[in-house]
């Protein structure tokens, strides 16, 4: 324990950060104090701006700054195909392959069969209010190719079965394993081409 | 300590970067938690093989300090495929994996518990889904039975009238089992059928393999419920999250 009550209270904070443990925490404390003010403001100013201005799209979940997020408002995107993410994320790393033009829908979370998290923890609701206005014709699942992320598709195109719209999976599927965040652009915009229609129950 | 044991995956947590921890019931040891690293890399070679609900073949290393070994090897024995292509059996398996990481302790070599899980998940990826219900329940009372506080059936606990002498039969969960009708006086008691607690009974015992052969009818199905909504969270102080969902997705006829 240091005995700067001050440092150590940084330190505790630091350790909330998902990956930072004790030992890091104390490093990056230790270079904070080190650093100038100036750069301590520009630290503060980033995470006050982001506490104030970034809050979720109330169309697709997405984090955004304006409301609806520039995605939902933009006129040019394929208003007629919804792909469905577990997190902010997923919707970079499919922004970032730059293949895909339609809209999207973020779950928050994913079910977790496991874990005991049920559909009414993620935002399931949502989509369905937006694919039942109409215009949609396809719902593009993207949750992550391992067994979460494919009974969280199971689950959705179950819900949607009794409305006429088209359920697509992308082509990664299982066994694959692993989160749709790490794959890369080429492995990404193959299984968007290569998506194919889905159902929740053999 | 390098240890190789086999082992299925009950549940996963992301760790920092592309890691993750894996948490399995193992043949060898129990209950271990492992790093597995670069797992949550699409082509990692831990991917496909670190997958919840899997039956696996590892090599890691057991930490001197800390509870949470390294994965160094993995192989796939079974990915239990008609578990996972379907919403009702995955969640089924799901709430399996999460009594077994819920109820059973760290680091303690279970033999039992490993093969009446593994079986388990065997069965559920052959059989059919009318059966699906009784192998739950069939599992449940094994398991309780293993960790030493399974209920007891054969006659009253109190003052121990048998159970074929008995006209009324109630269920005391506080008690854990069966009471004569004098004795569930002013006692917060279940009257449950004979014929359930017969169920019960042959379900506690017999091979699970049998199950396949018996029929349950739906009232004893209805009152054999009583053990995961009431019995397993009083006894285990735990609240078990995914029979909540398994219970709404059978409810709408999935
Ligand atoms: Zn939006
Ligand atoms: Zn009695």
């Amino acid at each position: 324990m240091y005995k700067v009550k001050s440092i150590e209270n940084l330190i505790s904070q630091l350790t909330k950060l998902p990956g930072i443990g004790r030992k890091s925490a104390q490093r990056l404390a230790l270079f904070l104090v080190r650093s100038s003010k100036e750069e301590h403001q520009s630290l503060i100013q980033a995470i006050d701006q982001v506490s104030k201005k970034v809050k979720q799209c109330a169309i697709c979940g997405n984090l955004t700054e304006d409301n609806p997020c520039s995605i939902c408002q933009d006129e040019k995107r394929d208003r007629g195909i919804i792909c469905v993410v577990e997190q902010p994320r997923d919707v970079i790393a499919i922004e970032k392959m730059g293949k895909f033009s339609g809209l999207y829908h973020v779950l928050g979370g994913v079910i977790s069969p496991v874990k005991g998290i049920g559909p009414g923890e993620i935002n399931i609701k949502g989509l369905l209010e937006r694919i039942r206005k109409g215009k949609v014709r396809e719902v593009l699942l993207a949750t992550d190719p391992n067994p979460e992320g494919e009974t969280t598709a199971m689950y959705i195109s179950r819900i949607l079965s009794p409305l006429e719209v088209e359920v697509t999976r992308l082509a990664i599927g299982l066994p694959a394993g692993g989160d749709l965040e790490f794959a890369d652009d080429f492995t990404l915009s193959q299984a968007f081409e290569g998506r194919r229609k889905f159902t929740w129950s053999n | 300590m390098l240890y190789k044991t086999r082992a299925i995956v009950l549940r996963d947590y992301e760790l920092a970067e592309q890691d993750k921890i894996i948490e399995v019931f193992s043949e060898k040891y129990g209950r271990v938690k492992l790093v597995a690293k670069g797992a949550r890399r699409l082509k990692s070679r831990f991917a496909p093989t670190t997958q919840i609900i899997s039956y696996i073949d590892i090599l890691a290393y057991q930490s001197r300090k800390l509870d949470l070994d390294t994965l160094s090897e993995c192989q796939l024995i079974s990915l239990f495929p008609e578990i996972k292509k379907d919403l009702l059996k995955m969640v089924s398996a799901g709430y399996l994996a999460e009594l077994t990481a819920k109820l059973t302790p760290l680091r303690d070599r279970n033999l039992a518990i490993f093969v009446l899980l593994l079986k388990s998940l065997s069965l559920l990826e052959k059989f059919s889904k009318d059966k699906l219900i009784t192998l739950l329940r069939a599992f449940e009372l094994k398991f309780l039975q293993l960790l030493g506080y399974g209920p007891a059936l054969r006659k009253c606990l109190d003052c121990g009238k048998k159970l074929e002498a008995l006209k009324t039969c109630h269920f005391s969960v506080e008690g854990g089992g069966l009471l004569c009708a004098v004795c569930a006086k002013d006692k917060k008691t279940t009257v449950i059928s004979k014929g359930s607690i017969k169920t019960m009974l042959y379900l506690s015992h017999s091979k699970l393999d049998d199950i396949k052969n018996l029929w349950v009818g739906r009232n004893s199905l209805r009152e054999l419920e009583i053990l995961p909504s009431l019995y397993i969270p009083y006894h285990s102080e735990q609240l078990i999250s995914g029979y909540k969902f398994l219970k709404q997705l059978i409810g709408n006829g999935a």
